[in-house]
């Protein structure tokens, strides 16, 4: 069985959901795939044992039905790390286990990484070490950053050595897909030997959240429309201006959610007339009838939140930054990014599968 | 229009009751003392005769066929009126009931199921939640209002209901009448733009006023009232001009104001004469009901007091009214008839001991006056003033009809009789000379308007496809923001000048294209991400050699991947550097109600701290343009002042139109500046330095 180890230099660069395309994509070549996070952290729990979050959802999505401990065999928790700077720990085994397990089942393994390429170290498992002990092929993940990319490209480089196979640049404006435009893929990457297997363009809607993660993260009322839960929040706006400038703003941001006081009609009514996909009304204060009505009519959904503004967009902002994919929607746009833009043959060769 | 609102033949009331505290009553009860000339019908399944009429179980079981309805049911059941109207063919219906809209979600669901099973049928709806119609002509008062009006040559519209019943009873007081009076209601069906034909359409009316707080069809209104405005003097008052305004229009009505800038502009462009209070919009009411339109500007003022004499000279000059100057043979006439104190020339001051005599021989010489196209008489109470005779005096020019009259009693209980003379011989008086300035010099703006021969557009030859293949492109990107480059290429298809730029992606290239462009040179960086260049250090202006540039290449370089990380870079733009001149700004904005909104104005603290600009709604007519480079406060400074050089005036105006032609054959564009445009001396032209567009997002509205 050949291991596949996607990882990144800097957390949230998009590694789950390049797992689960990679795994698709390789699926439907023939071959049987199986996923793992070797290390996941337990912010779910599947039945009365903690599981990692992102490991569940890849489960699902593959459809696999490989047991919960195989797809994540360590659950970082914090009694473990209490342990490992007590007395010192080393998981190795936990993890060959599984990997061994896996080999029996799969012809490719795809493996996820945890976070940054600083994590794993405190219970014996570093990148490096993962890779070696699984035999893997290490592919890097960065979310472009123009030339400032190729720090994090040499990083990975320096870390896995000859292991790295190949990099993804994820999150690439259209504009500098191009060879011609790209520095990075124009003369860096070849003479650096670092294979580029694709470039991910920008996509709003995979860093988009849904309408009802926002009610629940917010802990929210719908008053109207509580069937668009599905819909995809892509940007969000504060309405805290006067309606003039609100709808000029306003029309900046393309399917939003604007976060307003429900005393503020105007700004609410700015809010339908553009293209918004909730409207989030802070301090519980409810709407005036009509407006609530106008809603209704455009089919926006009214969020209710207890919040003021302020905590209101730090909670929002928070979750911004780490937004996973939860929807099949999106996984549908995933797979078929990854089956466009990463070389099939490529990832085939360097995998020898 | 809507005829059938207003002269039906045979009406029913649906709800009527017997109950004198029921609205079913009153209404009814309002359509009978109002002798109506038509048949009524009451309709109330469990009654069988309600105020002498025959009752009817529902409209289809009415014998004869019916024209319009008036509907009082409680809410949960006008859905099933609607139906009983439409299976009756009914023409029209006054849906009185609330509890639509204006209630939630539920009543917005009823008010659409309404519209929708009236429109399937063929039926205008007015309302719901409404006062009704009144016209005193037909002798219909569909309301439940106290009080019906007197008869008139005004016409009234108005959003607010409640603000209907008030007028009704001041206008009681004041003798003043309408013709046709309604409550426009949650706008289901009927809106404003449909009242304003159907009241100017009507013959009897002489002008048509209006209180609104939201336009719903800003475009379709500017035309059909650009249309009648020529006909008839159209008076609006807009209310929610402010921030907090605003706000109350929007939880009041559902719908966004809308800029009070964009209202002011689609006013002038339409000739809609805007009242800033309900005060003046009666104070111009009356006058155009009761007077002839000035055929001049020039006004006459008659008086027995200095003091009002000097406040009405200052108005005068305030509202762009001259006083006449009279002929010699008026002033002879004046002199001769006059004691010696008396002044002889605008204002004419027949003195604090004047009677009605000396009223009548200043007014008779000014009527014979071809100097003098209105007159204003004023009159203080003093001990010798006999008020009711003046008051007769004046009544009588009026009734002459030569010129246009307006009067100004001041005082209370003792002018009181001399007012009243007045009302009845249909001559508008004011409790202050201002506000009879005010008043006459409205409608001399309108006699203006109405001479205004209507213009054409004018359309410059432009590269339309080139514009398409960039909106193309950055659509297809996903992009809304336009990038510098991508902006200054759409304006320059339209015609604009723009300074020689290129765009450089490396160090190297920056100078071979700084040495081609030739120093001095301009560098921005190129992002379709940093709109806001100069404030994040992406702009560097004068290199004048290759070390130069690289030196502002590195800066500008390092500044965005600083202070805007995660942006997109094309590179860094270079730039001819443009000659000085005149900065000014012209821009595009996007008006819910109204579209497209042109501004100008003179660049730096003039637009940012003195807001001076000046807004039309697009497309604009060249007068539009001109009168837009005009109509700034620092008009001044383009004509040139301290000795300098008047700028290039025409070729502001010629942008202007050129882009208000590409914004309209281009809607998605939400928005345009060009900041600056450049203006050099008279024929010289302009070169827009800068230009940021912004597109609507493709789903949204």
């Amino acid at each position: 069985m050949a291991t596949l180890f996607v990882n990144s230099v800097e957390s949230y660069a998009g590694k789950t959901a390049i797992c689960i395309g990679l795994a698709a994509m390789l699926a439907k070549a023939g071959l049987s795939v199986g996923y793992m996070k070797p290390i996941g952290s337990g912010t779910v729990t599947v039945g009365n044992v903690l599981a990692d979050d992102d490991a569940i959802f890849a489960k699902r999505m593959l459809d696999l039905d490989d047991p919960t401990e195989d797809i994540c065999p360590i659950v970082l928790t914090q009694e473990m790390r209490e342990k490992a700077l007590q007395e010192g720990l080393d998981k190795s085994e936990a993890l060959v286990a599984a990997h061994q397990r896996a080999s029996k089942k799969h012809d490719v393994l795809v493996m996820e990484g945890i976070g940054n390429l600083a994590t794993g170290y405190i219970i014996g498992l570093p990148p490096a070490r993962i890779a070696k002990l699984t035999d893997a092929v290490v592919i890097t993940v960065t979310r472009y950053k123009r030339e400032l990319s190729a720090e994090d490209i040499l990083f990975a480089k320096d870390i896995f050595c000859e292991r790295l196979g190949g990099v993804i640049i994820n999150h690439c404006p259209e504009s500098e897909r191009t060879l011609k435009r790209n520095r990075l893929a124009g003369h860096f990457l070849p003479r650096e030997g670092v294979r580029l297997l694709g470039i991910l363009p920008v996509d709003p809607l995979l860093n988009a959240i849904t309408v009802g993660e926002l009610t629940s993260l917010l802990g929210g009322r719908v008053l109207c429309r509580p069937e668009k839960e599905g819909e995809l929040v892509e940007t969000f706006s504060i309405g805290a201006m006067t309606a003039d400038s609100a709808l000029r703003y306003f029309l900046r941001s393309p399917n939003k959610a604007v976060i307003t006081g429900g005393d503020r009609s105007e700004i609410q009514l700015a809010a339908l007339q553009t293209s918004t996909k909730a409207i989030i009304l802070t301090g519980n204060l409810y709407p005036a009838a009509i407006v609530l009505a106008r809603a209704d009519e455009l089919g926006v959904p009214v969020i209710l939140v207890p919040w003021d503004t302020r905590t209101t967009v730090e909670k929002v902002e928070q979750a911004l930054g780490r937004i996973r994919l939860s929807t099949p929607r999106q996984v549908e746009r995933v797979k078929d990014l990854i089956e466009q833009e990463v070389n099939l043959a490529a990832l085939r060769g360097i995998l020898k599968v | 229009m809507l005829e059938e609102f207003f002269s039906p033949q045979a009406l029913a009331v649906i709800g009527a009751s017997r109950h004198e505290q029921k609205l079913g009553f009153t209404v009814l009860n309002n359509i009978i003392q109002g002798q109506f000339r038509g048949k009524v019908y009451p309709i109330n399944p469990s009654a069988t005769e309600i105020l002498g009429l025959r009752c009817y179980p529902n409209v289809q079981s009415v014998p004869k066929s019916v024209d319009l309805v008036v509907i009082v049911v409680p809410r949960d059941v006008v859905i099933e009126a609607v139906r009983d109207c439409t299976a009756a063919k009914v023409k029209g219906a006054i849906i009185i009931t609330a509890g639509f809209r204006e209630t939630g979600p539920e009543g917005a669901e009823k008010e659409r199921e309404v519209v929708r099973i009236a429109r399937a049928g063929g039926m205008r709806v007015l309302g719901p939640n409404c006062l009704g119609v009144i016209d005193t002509n037909s002798h219909l008062n569909a309301t439940f209002a106290a009080v019906p009006p007197l008869r008139g040559s005004i016409s009234l519209m108005s959003q607010s209901g409640a603000l209907c019943t008030s007028i009704l009873d001041w206008a009681l007081r004041e003798s003043v009448g309408f013709s046709r009076f309604v409550s426009v209601g949650n706008k289901a069906d009927i809106d404003e733009v449909d009242l304003l034909e159907a009241l100017a359409g009507d013959q009897r009316t002489r002008v048509v006023v209006g209180y609104l707080e939201g336009i719903s069809r800003g475009q379709r209104f500017m035309e059909v009232a650009g249309e009648l405005s020529k006909k008839k003097p159209i008076v609006l008052m807009k209310s929610g001009t402010t921030a907090a305004g605003q706000r109350a229009v929007s939880s009041h009505t559902g719908t966004l104001a809308g800029s009070d800038a964009a209202y002011d502009a689609a006013f002038k462009q339409a000739g809609v004469i805007r009242a800033p209070s309900l005060e003046s919009l009666f104070d111009f009411a009356v006058a155009f009901a009761r007077q002839p339109v000035p055929t001049g500007r020039r006004l006459a003022i008659v008086t027995n007091a200095g003091g009002p004499g000097i406040m009405a000279a200052d108005a005068c000059e305030r509202q762009d009214v001259s006083l006449a100057s009279f002929t010699a043979e008026t002033i002879e006439r004046l002199r001769a008839g006059l004691p010696a104190a008396a002044g002889v020339y605008d204002p004419v001051d027949v003195l604090g001991d004047a009677r009605s005599d000396r009223y009548r021989l200043a007014m008779e010489a000014i009527l014979a006056d071809p100097n003098a196209d209105a007159v204003l008489v004023l009159l203080t109470p003093q001990a010798m003033t006999d008020i009711e005779e003046t008051a007769r005096v004046v009544v009588e020019a009026a009734a002459q009809g030569r010129k246009s009259i307006a009067a100004s009693f001041m005082g209370g209980d003792e002018v009181a009789p001399g007012i009243k003379v007045m009302h009845s011989g249909r001559v508008p008086n004011y409790p202050f000379p201002e506000r009879a300035v005010n008043a006459l010099a409205t409608m001399m703006d309108h006699r203006e308007w109405q001479q205004t021969p209507p213009e054409q557009l004018v359309r410059f030859e432009v590269d339309g496809a080139r514009v398409r293949e960039v909106l193309d492109g950055a659509l297809k990107d996903g992009r809304r923001a336009l990038a510098d480059e991508e902006a200054r290429g759409i304006i320059a298809a339209y015609g604009l000048r723009i300074p020689r730029s290129l765009l450089a992606t490396s160090a190297g290239e920056a100078v071979a294209m700084a040495e081609e462009i030739g120093y001095p040179t301009v560098m921005k960086i190129a992002s379709p991400d940093i709109l806001h260049k100069t404030d994040l250090g992406g702009v560097r202006v004068g290199q004048r050699t290759a070390e130069e540039v690289r030196l502002a290449y590195n800066l500008l370089l390092e500044n965005a991947n600083h202070y805007a990380p995660g942006s997109r870079i094309w590179g860094v733009t270079v730039q001819e550097m443009v000659p000085k001149g005149r900065e000014t700004i012209l821009g595009v904005s996007h008006d819910p109600q109204f579209g497209h909104l042109m501004m100008f104005g003179l660049g730096g603290i003039y637009v940012e701290v003195l807001r001076d600009v000046v807004f039309r709604v697009a497309p604009i007519a060249p007068s539009n343009a001109r009168a837009m480079v005009r109509g700034i406060r620092s008009h001044a400074l383009l004509s040139g002042v301290r000795g300098e050089k008047p700028a290039d005036q025409d070729a502001i105006v010629e942008s202007l139109l050129r882009l208000s032609q590409l914004v309209t054959d281009f809607p998605e564009i939400a928005e345009l500046d060009v900041n600056p445009l450049v203006v050099f001396e008279t024929g010289q032209g302009a070169t827009a330095i800068d230009c940021r567009i912004l597109l609507k997002p493709a789903d949204g509205s």
